[in-house]
């Protein structure tokens, strides 16, 4: 539990501050989230996933769950006001999700838009069309390929062919 | 759709991102399908890269002191079988709350009544005022104390589960050791014939159990207790048992086993 803490805390607290805007709020669901890993990780399957996947997914479901409740005059918030502030580095990924997180950054950025507004928004992929201006279609195919990348660099692939 | 069809959603699925229908029939095809299940995790797997992206945002200490509290005053869960949430699980929760630093046992019984119970005295007896207030005061900060030793212990701790034993089928525990250092608590447990109590060992494979305290459940059949088993190694695989011992404790088990260490599916 202490070294899970350790491990993912630092991301799981920016995680859900992106999708939050909010860090009183984003404390609160890190909180949540890591009492009810510590109740279940007995029952945690390891043929899963991995810990990482597991502790950020339940860390921005929990986080959209949450904005979903708000109200929706609070959910607009500025996207610049979501930008977390400059921290010293921590919070030790493995070394698969490092490259994931290096091929997140090579994306071409209306594709890691589509993903972002999905993954940090809880969009999908027609809101995501609307809030962009562009055809749904056109949307499919950026999550699509988008999400092709990061699973070949989670794979340790080279860059896969569009 | 075909299965081809059905895999060009699964990315969009990982994250969350599907329209009603779309979802509804990738959810009803993944079912039967295992490709698709095994590529939708793969999906979930590569999000966390976007996690990961983020520049990390080091969270304040306060916060990690109130979620081992937090972890420590709840009850675990149960799954399979046996998935009913018993009703012993409330007031076991409430106890275990009130017991988080159970290892200054007395002075925290007395200290977890305190504030409450003076604070009616309080409204009573209005000339000691300053007084009582100055003694909700210390208690409160003694409280903190107690937490914050706690904490520092559940930090190192490491903790291993046990499941109920004949006649105790409901019971569940945890137990927290550190060093010599062992913390139990469970629920869901009967009472003990008179005279008896419930005997916490240590089991390590090869050496003899070795004998820590004897506890007695409250009425609600939730048992929170903290003591020394000498003897355990570093470093070895190390389980938790009970046994019903006479009340004084014994050196070797010899009672019924009520608890048993939970095996890992
Ligand atoms: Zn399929």
């Amino acid at each position: 539990m202490s070294q899970l803490y350790e491990r993912y805390s630092a991301a799981a607290l920016a995680t859900a501050t992106r999708v939050l805007g909010d860090r009183v709020e984003a404390e609160d669901v890190v909180q949540e989230v890591f009492v009810r890993i510590w109740e279940r990780a007995a029952d945690y399957d390891t043929g899963r996933g991995s810990v990482a996947a597991w502790v950020m997914s339940s860390i921005r479901n929990a986080s959209i769950d949450r904005i979903r409740r708000r109200d929706a005059q609070r959910r607009a918030v500025d996207a610049s006001a979501a930008e977390p502030r400059a921290q010293p580095e921590k919070g030790e990924f493995p070394e698969d999700l490092k490259r994931v997180n290096a091929a997140v950054a090579q994306l071409p950025p209306d594709q890691r838009q589509a993903i972002e507004l999905a993954y940090f928004e809880g969009l999908s992929q027609s809101e995501i069309a609307a809030r962009l201006k562009q055809p749904l279609g056109t949307v499919k195919t950026r999550v699509r390929l988008a999400m092709q990348k990061l699973r070949a660099a989670l794979a340790g692939l080279a860059e896969v062919p569009e | 759709m075909t299965h081809a069809e059905f895999q060009d959603l699964c990315a969009a699925h990982a994250l969350g991102a599907l329209d009603g229908e779309e979802r509804g029939a990738l959810e009803a095809h993944l079912a039967e399908c295992a490709a698709c299940r095994r590529l939708v995790a793969e999906n979930v797997e590569a999000t966390a890269g976007l996690a990961a992206a983020l520049k990390p945002i080091e969270p304040p200490t306060a916060l990690r002191d109130r979620i081992l509290v937090a972890a420590r005053a709840s009850t675990p869960r149960f799954t399979g079988p046996r998935a009913v949430i018993p009703s012993w699980a409330v007031p076991a929760a409430a106890a275990a709350a009130l017991l988080v630093g159970v290892w200054f046992g007395a002075k925290l019984q007395e200290v977890s009544k305190g504030p409450s119970a003076l604070q009616a005295e309080l409204e009573k007896v209005r000339g000691d005022n300053a007084k009582l207030r100055e003694e909700i005061e210390t208690n409160r900060r003694t409280l903190a104390e107690l937490q914050t030793k706690e904490v520092k212990f559940m930090a190192d701790a490491a903790m291993g589960e046990m499941s109920g034993g004949i006649g105790a089928e409901a019971a569940l525990g945890k137990v927290f050791w550190h060093k010599n250092e062992v913390h139990v608590m469970a629920a869901g447990l009967p009472m003990p014939p008179e005279g008896k109590g419930y005997q916490v060992w240590a089991l390590v494979d090869g050496m003899k159990p070795m004998p820590g305290n004897v506890f007695t459940p409250n009425a609600a059949g939730a048992m929170a207790g903290a003591g020394e088993i000498v003897g355990i190694p570093q470093g070895k695989v190390v389980k938790f048992a009970v046994t019903v011992e006479p009340i004084a404790g014994v050196k070797e088990p010899t009672g019924a086993m009520i608890m048993t260490p939970m095996e890992k599916k």
